[in-house]
């Protein structure tokens, strides 16, 4: 805050000094036979200081900007007033913008009290080199109310800056704590999405195919399907396995993918499915979001093989410039998003929130006995969640 | 919701509140330099009327930097800018209108002075290079008025001296405000990548630890019943109609847990935060079509932040909170409401900060405190 105001008045005060620079030419060129050479040079080591200063900026070079300005300002003054030139308080050719040039030395970054008093030695230097040169070049010398008046306005905005109120103290730990738990909200949000559409995938798809058995028991691949389950599900690793360490951006072939596992399990299931467009487009994404889109695409055929009535459905590929599409349709008995709460789970537990996670999106038409199409989405970039970046909110 | 500027206003709203101050004590500033100089220079003037109406003109750029910079207006726009900038070129062309003929020194006029005034009290509100460009521009248009004054004055120098004395306060100050600007705002964003980073440091050293603490939850579950009817199953050669109608009582179970879970929104989650019961949380948030989740993350930070300290400050009256989000496509309206007895100050005050955040964020924002009720509304578009 500070250091911004401080680079505030070097750059006012490098604008000051050009200025007067670009005056004195000005006066030279209007006056060829004048002889003002030295007041051409002297300011241009305290613009150069000034540079210096706005890098660095410590009370050595401060202190060296304030000296070398105030011999500057001296011998320019000097030159200015042994030539026939209008120097004047109130217009023409004035001393005001040098003299200003130094009170805004800067050294606020140290602290009000040595904003203050820099801008009050700058001040000082510049009315006594000033002075100095009226006095020897036998000028009348004359209090200069103007600059008076810019370092007490200096001053005062020196004085209110950096003030902060209660309620701002109160609030800035508050902020950013509320950045910080959003951000972790959003880091659990993740970790529970994945659990959830695990738990739905495993635990209620199984009891789902325990609930429709007959009483002839369940088929060995199920029963060994439950206990593998069941096993990972006790297991440490099963929620850390997606997580940030995975290299996402790893690209994946087709017969590695995602999509291909689903239709592929889905057959198993008894699925007639046909693929149709460009199915090598899925390995255009990373492993992130095939895993995603081939859990969705699972889980729908899934919805289609428990809910639709039909025995076959039609998988079709798209590739756009910045996404993959996959419409899954079935000609079955169709549905309701709105009102079927069961198959509402699937679809948005392990479909929707899924794919969502990945920065894609899911639409769903559908109507009671026409069938259904859904189209999945995915960004070819995995895009994060549109969760995932938290606006920093606060400041040092 | 647009992207946000780079101004200090927009991107640290806290923050730059004390700016406030220094643009009214510099709009004053100018405002009384102006007064002041018209008054000592009353002699040049040749028409009061135009030297009135260029005072009500400074003064119309005055105000307009007093209160568009208000944290209860925010942010400050461009449209704002060009208004104070065209109020104070106004202000330049009467001024000099009223001493047409009869002006003697440059220097004595307030116009240059009080417009780098007006300008360098922006320099929280708008960016670096909009300042910078603006100044330019005024500063051209300065420079050529005052060459029209050249033939009067009584001083002998070149005409090209005159226009500089003219530019010198507007172009110092254009550019000294330009550099505040520009400086506080690479701060500002060397700041939030550094807090981005540690948050991502955070994040990553408590992953595993969030992870664990949601498996923990999930085998809570499925300890419960799953798990014990699996190995039932599993045990066994059939299975009997009891354990179809049991795994299908499981699956319903199971399934309303995860269908209130996934309604829930995150909303929700921060109302409840403080122990209520989940009977009194769905009085106190009413989402019915769970639009909290089309907040954008600055959005949900604020609201996440506003709701805490509203429930950490002494007045709040437990229970009282309610917040109701309702929409139509992709507009959503929220509605805040809470009751904070014997509040000293009005609320605005207390809550200052956190509603100077939220306008930025949310398009519309409105608070209102009435019989201890207070009730804050926003509105945002679904992400």
């Amino acid at each position: 805050m500070r250091r911004s105001f401080v680079a505030a008045q070097h750059t006012l005060a490098f604008t000051l000094l050009t200025i007067a620079f670009m005056m004195v030419l000005v006066f030279q060129a209007a006056e060829p036979t004048s002889n003002l050479w030295l007041s051409t040079v002297a300011l241009l080591p305290a613009l150069g200081l000034l540079l210096v200063v706005n890098r660095v900026g410590t009370v050595l070079w401060s202190l060296a900007y304030l000296l070398v300005g105030g011999l500057g300002v001296y011998l320019y003054a000097l030159g200015m007033l042994s030539q026939v030139i209008p120097v004047g308080y109130s217009d023409g050719f004035s001393f005001l913008a040098v003299k200003v040039a130094l009170i805004m030395v800067g050294g606020v970054v140290l602290g009000l009290r040595a904003g203050i008093s820099a801008a009050i030695v700058g001040y000082i230097t510049a009315e006594l080199a000033v002075g100095l040169a009226q006095v020897h070049a036998a000028t009348p010398l004359r209090f200069d109310i103007p600059a008076v008046v810019i370092l007490l306005a200096t001053v005062t905005v020196i004085s209110l800056i950096g003030v902060n109120s209660p309620q701002q103290r109160w609030a800035y730990p508050r902020l950013q704590r509320a950045a910080r738990d959003e951000h972790l909200a959003i880091l659990r949000y993740k970790i529970e999405v994945n659990a959830a559409t695990l738990m739905h995938d495993t635990v209620l798809n199984h009891l789902a195919a325990i609930a429709a058995s007959d009483d002839n028991g369940l088929a060995p691949a199920l029963r060994a399907q439950i206990r593998q389950d069941v096993d990972s599900l006790m297991g440490e690793e099963w929620l850390t396995q997606n997580s940030e360490s995975v290299d996402k951006a790893t690209r994946v072939d087709w017969q590695q993918s995602g999509l291909f596992a689903a239709i592929q399990e889905s057959r198993v299931l008894g699925l007639d499915i046909t693929t149709t467009g460009d199915l090598a487009a899925v390995s255009t994404l990373d492993r992130e979001a095939s895993i995603a889109l081939g859990l969705a695409v699972k889980q729908c055929l899934v919805n289609v093989f428990k809910h639709s009535g039909v025995r076959d459905a039609e998988v079709a590929v798209y590739r756009s410039d910045s996404e993959v599409s996959v419409m899954v349709v079935d000609t079955g008995c169709g549905f309701d998003e709105s009102t079927t709460g069961v198959d509402r789970l699937g679809l948005r537990s392990s479909v929707r929130k899924r794919i969502e996670l990945v920065g894609g999106s899911v639409d769903v038409w559908s109507t009671p006995g026409r069938g259904a199409s859904i189209m999945i989405k995915v960004p070819m970039v995995a895009g994060s969640t549109p969760h995932a970046h938290p606006t920093s909110v606060g400041a040092p | 919701m647009t992207v946000l500027e780079r101004t200090r206003q927009q991107l640290d709203p806290v923050g730059s509140l004390p700016a406030r101050a220094l643009a009214i004590v510099l709009s004053g500033g100018a405002l009384a330099y102006g007064i002041i100089m018209t008054i000592r220079t009353a002699d040049e003037i040749v028409s009061p009327l135009l030297a009135v109406l260029a005072l009500v003109w400074l003064a119309g750029a005055a105000i307009t930097v007093g209160v568009a910079s208000s944290s209860r207006r925010a942010p400050f726009t461009m449209p704002t800018h060009v208004v104070v900038q065209l109020f104070a070129l106004g202000a330049v062309a009467l001024a000099a209108a009223s001493q047409w003929g009869e002006n003697q020194y440059v220097q004595d006029d307030f116009g240059p002075t009080s417009l780098g005034m007006l300008i360098l009290a922006m320099g929280a509100y708008r960016p670096a290079r909009e300042l910078a460009s603006a100044g330019a521009l005024v500063a051209v248009f300065v420079g050529f008025v005052t060459l029209l004054k050249v033939p009067g004055l009584v001083t002998d120098a070149p005409p090209v001296a005159f226009v500089l004395v003219g530019m010198t306060p507007v172009l110092a100050l254009t550019f000294g405000a330009g550099a505040y600007s520009s400086q506080i705002v690479n701060e500002l964003e060397k700041w939030q990548r550094m807090a981005a980073e540690s948050l991502a440091t955070v994040s990553s050293r408590l992953t595993g630890g969030i992870a664990r603490s949601v498996r923990q939850d999930r085998l809570r579950i499925l300890d419960r019943d799953v798990f014990p009817f699996f190995a039932t199953i599993l045990s066994q050669e059939t299975v009997t109609e009891q354990d179809r109608v049991r795994a299908r009582q499981i699956a319903e179970s199971i399934r309303a847990l995860m269908v209130a879970e996934a309604d829930r929104t995150w909303l929700e989650v921060v109302a409840g935060e403080d122990g209520v019961t989940p009977a009194v949380m769905h009085q106190s948030v009413v989402d019915t079509a769970g639009r909290a989740t089309g907040m954008r993350p600055g959005q949900r930070t604020v609201l996440r932040a506003f709701v805490v300290a509203l429930r950490e400050h002494e007045k709040f009256v437990p229970g009282s909170l309610k917040v109701t989000i309702t929409g139509v496509k992709h507009v959503s309206s929220g509605t805040l409401t809470a009751r904070i007895h014997d509040v000293v100050d009005h609320p605005q005050v207390d809550f200052g900060p956190y509603f100077a955040v939220m306008r930025v964020v949310f398009p519309e924002l409105h608070v209102e405190y009435h019989n201890s009720k207070l009730t804050v509304r926003f509105s945002y578009e679904q992400r």
